[in-house]
């Protein structure tokens, strides 16, 4: 089932006492608390799984990890940020831990890909240019793209990303920043090959 | 503004555009139209971002309600797996260590109990024999005592005697150790 997903809206002050009282009383035992925080946040999550992967098997076992380790420590959930942002942090760094431990592996996938299928990638121009873009990107180093993704695509604040990556909001527009003339150099390399 | 534009001021130049809301906006912008290697690093940075936000359009969604369920089963899981660990030390590790730990202090008590049970059967024995040999050497003390009584009153009466009873019992005992006894 391909579909494509609503971009995310910014999480106000209600949503995040929402939040609250969701986990309190999952951690009550609620049972319907649970299909609720999945709700709210299972497409976001698993989004973010998805970039890193670029493959939706990986993403929903990345994603169901991310859950995982949530809702097993929702007791250590401190309520000084909020769950979204949370929730963000955990997924960030599964996925970067993730990317970091596969590196190899993906690289030799890619490169598997490219070789066997050109007559494919020929006919599908739009197609090979975004799937090269989007390989470009995978190239990019976990913690940029990290970065990256949470504000181009997650259109988290930049105080947001700062507060979940402990990093001052000027560092994160900088991250950003070189993230993007990284890309851009990588594409550029890509296209005069 | 002295020097080319920072990274971050990139940032947000391409996010908010050339707003003058700002001091900071404004300088940014006369900066930004009077530097042509600025202006090119802007839109190139611009460029990239837009093409990076296109990217976001199409990402294939999996079913959710059989995600959320493939969740709870595997939280159920390791949750009930932890469990079974926990049980599993308590029936082969825990279980055998609390068995000799009160065994053990079985033991011990037993063993103290014991002794302090013959130490006190000696303390009672110790007391008894105690108890005989004092019971045997009163009467001893007794007869000292009476001894001494007698001993001070035959003292007494020597001392009371006068001049020639004195003599004649000089030579009642001077006899008696002759072997002539004349008792007069």
């Amino acid at each position: 089932m391909d579909a494509t997903l609503t971009r995310p809206v910014a999480v106000s002050s209600q949503e995040t006492d929402v939040d609250v009282m969701l986990v309190d009383r999952y951690l009550r035992g609620d049972v319907a608390a649970f299909d609720e925080l999945m709700v709210r946040y299972e497409r976001q999550i698993y989004r973010v799984c998805y970039r890193f992967v670029e493959n939706r098997e990986d993403a929903m076992d990345l994603a169901q990890e991310v859950f995982i380790k949530a809702f097993e420590h929702l007791t250590s959930f401190r309520r000084e940020s909020s769950l979204k942002t949370w929730l963000y942090r955990i997924a960030m760094n599964h996925c970067i831990n993730h990317v970091k431990k596969n590196a190899r592996e993906f690289v030799e996938v890619t490169e598997f890909t490219g070789s066997i299928r050109p007559s494919v990638q020929n006919d599908l121009e739009t197609r090979e240019q975004r799937a090269q873009f989007r390989s470009m990107i995978q190239h990019l180093p976990p913690k940029q793209k990290a970065i990256l993704e949470m504000r181009i695509n997650e259109e988290l604040s930049y105080e947001e990303i700062a507060k979940m990556s402990g990093r001052s909001v000027s560092t994160i527009k900088a991250s950003v920043f070189f993230a993007l003339e990284k890309l851009r150099k990588l594409v550029k390399q890509n296209e005069s090959k | 503004m002295f020097g080319h534009l920072k990274p971050q001021d990139f940032i947000d130049a391409a996010e908010s555009g050339l707003t003058t809301d700002s001091a900071e906006a404004v300088k940014r912008a006369a900066h930004l139209r009077s530097c042509a290697p600025c202006a090119a690093q802007l839109r190139a940075t611009t460029a990239v971002r837009n093409d990076l936000a296109c990217e976001n359009s199409s990402v294939p969604e999996p079913d959710w309600s059989d995600f959320r369920e493939s969740v709870r089963i595997e939280l159920l899981s390791r949750s009930i797996q932890r469990q079974t660990t926990v049980r599993r030390w308590t029936g082969w590790a825990v279980g055998p260590a609390t068995a000799w730990t009160v065994a053990f202090a079985l033991l011990l008590a037993v063993s103290v109990g014991g002794f302090l049970w013959h130490v006190q059967q000696d303390s009672h024995r110790l007391v008894a024999h105690n108890g005989q040999q004092n019971s045997t050497e009163t009467p001893e003390i007794e007869d000292l005592g009476a001894f001494n009584l007698a001993g001070t009153g035959v003292f007494q009466q020597l001392s009371d005697l006068e001049e020639p009873q004195v003599e004649r019992l000089q030579d009642l005992i001077e006899s008696t150790q002759k072997g002539t006894v004349n008792v007069q």
